[in-house]
């Protein structure tokens, strides 16, 4: 009976601690988009401001991730063109401040890479976006002690076309590649 | 063709004027305020191409263009009852609700000073642009001026400040009332009434307000273009020939709509192409 108490113990507890919840860290996590520019170059961009969470749960190799970017954070180097695309042409930031991504189903694969299936949603149309992790890295910081941080870079697809943004195409490409680079502590 | 149609100078200027012109020829023998739908259809071309007619999800400038297409039924309406003097007060009160809706989504953003130039100046602005042109709905010219006028100023300030969208839209009901000015120009005056006035300066007006509120239009811009309704109504004397006539009344409301445009080059500077 002993045992049987132990063992359900135990059980209790790695099912209590194989889900872990995170909090993104909002310094070391941006969202990146490379758009082609006139079929000359590839303009880059990233978002400056992102909030969100992150589950993982190990034991069964999935977890979920929501992540809210602040859509007026948008930032290419040039206020300008910065002021052009939070406008109305492009994702109309003054009317829909957050452009955000929450997960339906993740995968996570044994070589820690993982595949994250999810919903984009900007300027009010929400489409299914699947993300690609190369590896979800975790340990304990370096620099902040009793503080556990796992990161990885997604990266994946979107035609912009899909969520109304349909200025100046087909001259700036409809097609963009989007990056993500997560950093999050444990709770 | 596909490729054409998709050129912004042929979305919002071509395709509205041409359109506009052979509408307002064909409907002009009819009588009533028929011809004034010219450049509501010239517009509507426009704003076909832009948008496939798909108006959701409800965006600002969507809820621009569903508003004058719900002012084109109000005008058709207004030119066939018999003229009331409640008209411009109920109009003043319908532009202000409009404008409200439009902007609603800013007003969390903002408190105090700011919420109230947004949630009063701003709709007044357009009601006072609409309530105003109303008294023009018989005077076909200076009805046509003071559209082209305030949809261009409006057109190329957006444009500077930062939203070529609303930039095409406001510059498309200029290319199309300029149809109408050119048969003005040749003897051939089209009519314009209300059906023609209510949906083209609420949307102008609206446009104007909406590149403030969404994009970087300075808002002392729209200050300037409030003047062009009073200044279109100078007394310009009959005897003049048609062709002075007209470039009279254009010109006065082009004054404030090109200082408008100045002032905003000013603060803005070229668009970022």
């Amino acid at each position: 009976m002993r045992k049987v108490c132990f063992a359900v113990a135990m059980m209790a507890s790695v099912s209590a601690h194989a889900v872990e919840k995170y909090t993104i860290d909002t310094f070391h996590t941006y969202p990146n988009f490379e758009i082609d520019h006139l079929g000359f170059s590839t303009m880059h961009g990233r978002f400056g401001k992102t909030e969100g969470s992150l589950t993982i749960d190990w034991a069964k190799n999935t977890g979920s991730v929501d992540i809210t970017i602040d859509a007026a954070s948008i930032n290419t180097g040039m206020k300008k063109r910065d002021d052009h695309l939070r406008s109305p042409d492009f994702i109309n930031a003054a009317e829909f401040p957050e452009i955000t991504y929450k997960s339906t189903k993740v995968t996570i694969n044994a070589d820690k890479s993982a595949k994250v299936e999810g919903d984009l949603t900007i300027m009010g149309v929400s489409k299914p976006v699947a993300l690609n992790v190369k590896s979800i890295n975790c340990g304990d910081h370096p620099m902040q002690k009793g503080t556990y941080v796992c990161g990885f870079d997604a990266e994946g697809m979107i035609k912009r076309s899909d969520f109304g943004v349909t200025y100046a195409l087909p001259a700036i490409g409809d097609e963009m590649k989007l990056k993500i680079e997560v950093e999050a502590k444990r709770n | 063709m596909n490729e054409l149609l998709q050129n912004p100078l042929i979305q919002s200027a071509v395709l509205p004027f041409a359109v506009s012109l052979v509408v307002a020829v064909i409907l002009r023998p009819h009588g009533w305020y028929w011809a004034g739908l010219s450049a509501v259809i010239g517009l509507a071309a426009t704003v076909y191409l832009l948008t496939d007619f798909k108006f959701f999800p409800l965006r600002s400038h969507l809820k621009i263009l569903l508003l004058g297409g719900g002012a084109v039924l109000l005008g058709i309406l207004l030119d066939l009852i018999p003229w009331r003097r409640i008209v411009p007060g109920l109009l003043f009160v319908a532009s202000i609700a409009a404008a409200v809706w439009v902007v609603w989504p800013r007003f969390r953003a903002f408190e105090g000073w700011q919420l109230g130039a947004l949630a009063v100046a701003g709709p007044l602005y357009v009601a006072w642009m609409v309530a105003a042109s109303v008294g023009l709905r018989q005077k076909s010219l200076q009805a046509d001026s003071l559209v082209f006028a305030l949809s261009l100023g409006t057109g190329i300030s957006a444009v500077l400040g930062a939203t070529a969208l609303y930039g095409q839209l406001a510059s498309a009901i200029s290319a199309a009332v300029g149809a109408r000015l050119l048969l003005h120009l040749i003897g051939k005056p089209v009519s314009a009434g209300l059906v023609m006035l209510v949906p083209l300066v609420s949307v102008s007006a609206l446009l104007g307000l909406g590149a403030v509120v969404y994009a970087k239009l300075p808002w002392y811009s729209l200050l300037v273009l409030a003047l062009i309704p009073m200044l279109i109504r100078a007394p310009i004397p009959v005897s003049f020939p048609r062709f002075a006539q007209m470039a009279l009344t254009v010109s006065l409301g082009l004054l404030p709509a090109l200082l408008a445009i100045f002032l905003t080059w000013r603060e803005a500077g070229a668009p970022p192409i």
